[in-house]
């Protein structure tokens, strides 16, 4: 089985910092892996080098393959075709993920359409609405023909990354790259869009690369973990299995801090 | 570490910097070293006709002689001290009169603010030649100091509404608050946190204007609405030398180089002076 | 012995946009209180209240049992040096143009208060955990973490009875967070602290009593012990069970 992305001795430079260092993971189709990291580690710079979105300052070596098509290197309008079927992504922030000037569902008619055109059908006017409807009440979204005309400062912060999520799954990619999808948001809506992501991904059978620096938040969603610390895998294996039992000290720091949280709380209500 | 990430850039932005800021201090410099100099010692008498008319450069006339035998080449650098006497007086009067309104109008009630943004908007939409002309037109006199001050007046605008949106950008930070709650007033919050956040926008947008402030002055003298020599600006030279340009270019040539030089060595110069007191641009440690 | 009484305060932008409608609430000294609450919950309104940076539409704010006046500007130089705030977001909060000298020394200098200024700062510098030899630094060269630690000695320089802090460590990675939460417990031994967060998880390992907000009312509060093992309120119940928790 080709793998969707099969990461192979990824190092990242910028000038003469190494920002990522000699990294491989593989994502099966379906499978669901957590990239954790803090600010530093180079989570997020691993997420746009296997999508080629790396900005130039920065320079990949090794190998990123996406449904086996190397990434890295690869002229623009070759990872174009890929980046819309094989890969879509979901950001931390919305208000700068979402064109601010744009209606929320113009924005996700585009890469509707465009998903559509590849697929080799056209698809405009009343159907596109009513795909783009349907959408947004896949993505729970309460009153969509309002949200659909409404623009991003208009939404709160759940709705926007909603919206955010639609684009993605518009695109129907196989893997879906979240980067800290919910760290902008408040508790109570960071669980629906955990809910939301966790039934999305299930019901698509797509795979899932989650990206956060929250142990407790990755625990619920990814079956797989890779802890990064400054650029360099420190653990790696089932979720299950680090967060009880990690073998490395940074891990090791790391489960304990959100399991001192964890108690403060009282342990499950 | 391979060969690979040893990729030494063309011209580091750093140094590109540094040579901006070098080029600007030049051209800058020799403007200023020949205006002070002029209050000392020029070549001839400033007023004094020595020298037939129209003659070509020459060793005792380095740039010839104008249309009633003076020294052209004093006239050129009497022309850099008019020059740097506008830029500094136009944009000293734009930038008083700017920063303060601009300033005063971010801390405005909404209603008082917008009537303000109104007003400075329709004063902008007038080009300043314009506001200019009108001003010395009023002042029933052709002088440098009423061109000064309408040039100052039509460049507050500018000057203002830029204060005005930067101050309220930096006034929505979370520093202000903080100075707030440490008890700070109003007035200090201003000339401590505010007006030294702003200062490299504002820097270089009023190197900019003093660069269209001599433009605009010239133009001005080229109307005829600006001194007569001695103590004339480059821009009355370029009028004066409208109707000789074929038989004596060195007449509008001359002039109109050191104005080039100088727009461009104040622009290069505010564009390495952005730079300079800028501590995030420090190596962190 | 109360510090702070919230008496029936109100504030609204307009009559259909009440923030905050009727909230009450008491900070006892030594007693630390987590105000919890989401966006428009109205924590933000009432943590500005608090800071006598806006007055009440109604209601009345009491500090030692003195109101507390905005306008009175003598009041509010006593105010402001025994009530301090720490705030969310590190590369907002601090003036990226004047030095860790300048901005932890801040306080001291526009209240006036006694004392050589420089020892003063490296005292709370240290009581943070940061060296002395950061003075003359900036802010830019220090990483979020850091920040927090230098806005926190901002806030404590002046020895304040009372330490507001605006989701201070939200913004923070998980490592770090830890950290300055233990900072702020060892602070809390010294002064009141009322921490403002809609992260119940940070606010039970900080707080002995917590007050629940949701669309600017108090819907529970209580001894935070008490309020988790048994959250009366659905809103409560809703927080609780939203808490990501790490599965043993």
């Amino acid at each position: 089985m080709t793998p969707l992305l099969a990461v192979d001795h990824l190092t990242l430079k910028a000038g003469q910092t190494t920002l990522v260092h000699d990294l491989s993971f593989v994502i099966q189709p379906g499978e669901r892996l957590g990239l954790i990291g803090e600010s530093g580690s180079g989570k997020s710079l691993t997420a746009l080098a296997s999508t080629g979105l790396l900005p130039p300052a920065i320079v990949p070596h090794g190998s990123a393959r996406l449904i086996g098509h190397e990434v890295i290197g690869a002229p623009d309008r070759a990872l174009n075709r890929l980046r819309g079927t094989a890969v879509a992504m979901v950001f931390q922030e919305p208000l700068t993920a979402l064109d601010p000037l744009q209606r929320a569902g113009r924005q996700v008619a585009e890469p509707l359409r465009r998903r559509a055109r590849r697929d080799g059908r056209q698809i405009h006017g009343r159907a596109l609405e009513r795909e783009l409807l349907a959408l947004f009440e896949q993505v729970a979204l309460p009153e969509p023909g309002r949200i659909a005309r409404s623009y991003p400062h208009e939404l709160s912060g759940g709705q926007r990354q909603r919206v955010a999520i639609a684009m993605a799954l518009a695109c129907r990619p196989q893997l879906l790259i979240a980067d800290e999808p919910t760290t902008a948001l408040d508790v109570t809506t960071q669980a629906e869009i955990l809910k939301l992501l966790d039934r999305l991904v299930a019901e698509r059978d797509m795979a899932l690369l989650f990206i956060s620096h929250d142990l407790a938040v990755v625990a619920g969603v990814v079956s797989r973990v890779i802890v990064l610390r400054q650029g360099v895998a420190v653990e790696a294996g089932p979720v299950g299995e680090v967060f009880s039992r990690p073998r490395d000290a940074y891990t090791s720091s790391l489960v304990a801090a959100a399991r001192a949280f964890d108690a403060a709380l009282g342990g499950q209500p | 570490m391979t060969g690979l990430d040893r990729a030494a850039p063309a011209a580091s932005p750093r140094q590109r910097r540094r040579l901006t800021l070098t080029v600007g201090l030049v051209l800058v410099g020799l403007n200023v070293a020949v205006a002070l100099l002029t209050l000392v010692w020029t070549p001839y008498d400033p007023g004094g006709m020595s020298g037939g008319r129209l003659a070509p450069p020459s060793l005792a006339h380095w740039a010839g002689t104008d249309r009633l035998g003076r020294d052209f080449f004093t006239e050129i650098m009497i022309g850099a001290r008019i020059a740097l006497i506008v830029g500094i007086g136009a944009v000293g009067i734009g930038a008083a009169l700017g920063v303060t309104l601009g300033v005063l109008a971010a801390f405005a009630t909404r209603a008082a603010d917008d009537a303000l943004a109104a007003t400075l908007d329709i004063l902008i939409a007038f080009p300043s030649l314009l506001i200019a002309m009108l001003v010395v037109a009023a002042s029933n006199s052709a002088s440098l100091g009423s061109a000064i001050v309408a040039l100052g007046i039509a460049l507050a605008a500018v000057v203002a509404r830029l204060t005005r949106i930067l101050a309220k950008g930096v006034l929505q930070k979370d520093y202000i608050t903080a100075a707030r709650v440490s008890g700070t007033s109003w007035p200090a919050i201003v000339f401590r946190h505010v007006l030294p956040n702003i200062w490299p926008t504002l820097a270089v947008n009023l190197a900019l204007q003093f660069g269209l402030a001599v433009i605009a002055e010239a133009s001005l003298s080229y109307l005829g609405l600006g001194a007569p020599p001695p103590n004339a600006s480059w821009g009355r030279l370029l009028q004066e030398a409208q109707g000789t340009v074929y038989t004596a270019p060195i007449g509008a040539v001359a002039p109109g180089i050191a104005l080039v030089l100088l727009v461009i060595g104040v622009n290069l110069l505010a564009d390495g002076l952005r730079d300079v007191g800028d501590p995030t641009r420090r190596v962190a440690r | 012995m109360s510090l702070i009484s919230v008496e029936h305060v109100s504030f609204g932008y307009s009559r259909a946009r009440q923030v905050l409608d009727d909230v009450s609430l008491t900070v006892r000294a030594g007693a630390s209180i987590g105000l919890v609450g989401e966006s428009g919950s109205g924590k933000t309104t009432l943590l500005r209240l608090l800071l006598g940076l806006a007055r009440p539409g109604a209601g009345r704010i009491g500090f030692e049992g003195a109101t507390v006046d905005p306008g009175n500007r003598s009041f509010m130089r006593g105010y402001r040096q025994k009530v301090q705030a720490v705030f969310q977001d590190p590369y907002s909060s601090l003036d990226p143009r004047q030095t860790v000298l300048g901005i932890v020394g801040e306080p001291l200098r526009s209240l006036r208060l006694p004392g050589p200024r420089r020892e003063q700062v490296e005292a709370a510098l240290e009581a943070v955990g940061l060296e002395r030899n950061v003075l003359g630094r900036y802010p830019h060269e220090f990483s979020g973490g850091q920040r927090q630690r230098i806005a926190v000695a901002r806030a404590i320089v002046a020895k304040p009875k009372l330490l507001l802090a605006d989701e201070a460590v939200s913004a923070l990675d998980l490592s770090t967070r830890i950290r300055i939460v233990d900072l702020f417990r060892t602070l809390a031994a010294s002064m009141t602290l009322v921490f403002v967060s809609h992260d119940l998880g940070v606010v039970a390992a900080l707080c002995e009593e917590i007050v629940i907000l949701e669309h600017g009312r108090v819907v529970e509060a209580g001894l935070t012990r008490a309020i988790l093992a048994a959250p009366q309120h659905p809103y409560t119940q809703t927080l609780l069970a939203s808490v990501p928790r790490l599965s043993a």
